[in-house]
């Protein structure tokens, strides 16, 4: 990816946000999920490893989804989690952290109607 | 007399329908899986759509300033390859990926190649914003280019029906006469040139028309030309005019 912003990250909440039904929440980020184990392109070196390391997603700053990835994830990995949708509204938050430190965040106000 | 009564309307017949005449053309997302359809409709499922958003961002970074309207900009998706004269030598193709790395150059500085990311994002972008328009190759005016316009056309033509590599296959044999049919898991499709830069998945990113070439060379293990050759660039333009007429249609995913 280019240079402006190397991890673009969606999050989007897919369902109608009414107390007591589920919905889904999507992310999608961009990361190339090198396993470590392709080589590069003169042959011999091997590109180091980088996957996201660790996801969480947060409701309300409550953890309600924490994962570790492997190396068997695709690159530009998609990861979805159903909520029941709760009372009163809320602030879905996603944060990855990635082998080489890189990190990354987004943000989307859930609002029940 | 009576003969020539019957043959004249029947004659009229087929010029008045030229699609009776030839087979309808078929972009590559008509050999698509449901699934990989419904993942390319929805931009919360499509890996494209982070190549959009960072496009968004460049634009509004880098092109904006000069090029004020990005859906006027994107009309070059569907002319592009053109001629280009160059002061020392009679000119080359290019095509819309050379141009934008042409104009980053100038703007910044500092060359870059036409593979590079920046590129191929700013050419997604494009791209997604020519969605629908009608794919117009014009002939140059100029008899002196029209003429070297040709020669590329020819060549290209002549790649097209040459058979080559270990394999000993040429493309019509397989885009033309096999279309449909499995190669491999795949499905071979025509080539037609609507949907490009494409997600390939087995490439787990996006990649432009050069990538795709090269993969084909490889495919019939065939001395792979280099990114950007003349060559390919030859076989971009007839490709683009065998499209002439198709629908846009925007950045792909292919399996």
């Amino acid at each position: 990816m280019a240079t402006l912003n190397l991890h673009p990250i969606r999050l989007n909440i897919i369902g109608a946000p009414i107390v007591g039904q589920v919905v889904e929440i999507r992310v999608l980020i961009a990361h190339a999920m090198e396993t470590g184990h392709r080589l590069g392109d003169d042959g011999n070196e091997r590109i180091p490893k980088n996957i996201i390391d660790s996801i969480v997603i947060k409701f309300n700053q409550e953890p309600i989804m924490m994962a570790t990835l492997g190396t068997g994830i695709a690159a530009n990995p998609l990861i979805s989690v159903f909520m029941e949708v709760p009372d009163k509204g809320g602030m879905v938050s996603v944060e990855w952290l990635d082998d080489q430190g890189a990190q990354g965040r987004a943000e989307k106000m859930l609002v029940v109607v | 007399m009576k003969l020539f009564v019957i043959i004249v309307p029947i004659f009229f017949f087929y010029i008045a329908n030229p699609s009776q005449a030839q087979s309808p053309r078929q972009s590559g997302n008509a050999f698509l899986s449901a699934d990989l359809l419904q993942q390319q409709k929805d931009p919360t499922l499509n890996p494209i759509s982070l190549w959009l958003d960072q496009g968004q961002e460049l634009w509004k970074a880098q092109c904006q300033s000069c090029h004020s309207n990005l859906s006027e900009t994107a009309k070059a998706v569907v002319q592009f390859p053109v001629w280009k004269s160059t002061s020392s030598a009679s000119g080359k193709l290019i095509n819309l990926e050379d141009q934008i790395a042409d104009c980053w150059s100038k703007k910044n500085g500092q060359v870059i190649s036409s593979d590079a990311p920046e590129v191929l994002t700013m050419s997604v972008l494009l791209s997604d914003t020519a969605k629908g328009m009608s794919v117009q190759i014009r002939e140059p005016q100029d008899p002196i280019i029209k003429k070297y316009w040709q020669e590329q056309m020819n060549l290209a033509g002549q790649i097209y029906v040459r058979r080559q590599g270990r394999l000993n296959l040429s493309c019509t044999q397989c885009h033309d006469q096999q279309i449909g049919k499995n190669l491999r898991s795949d499905i071979v499709s025509p080539a037609f040139l609507t949907g490009f830069p494409i997600y390939r998945f087995s490439w787990q990113t996006m990649g432009n028309l050069d990538r795709r070439l090269r993969a084909c060379y490889s495919g019939v293990q065939a001395s792979v030309p280099r990114s950007g050759s003349p060559e390919l660039r030859a076989l971009e333009l007839f490709l683009k005019k065998r499209s002439e007429g198709m629908f846009w249609d925007g950045p792909s995913l292919r399996r």
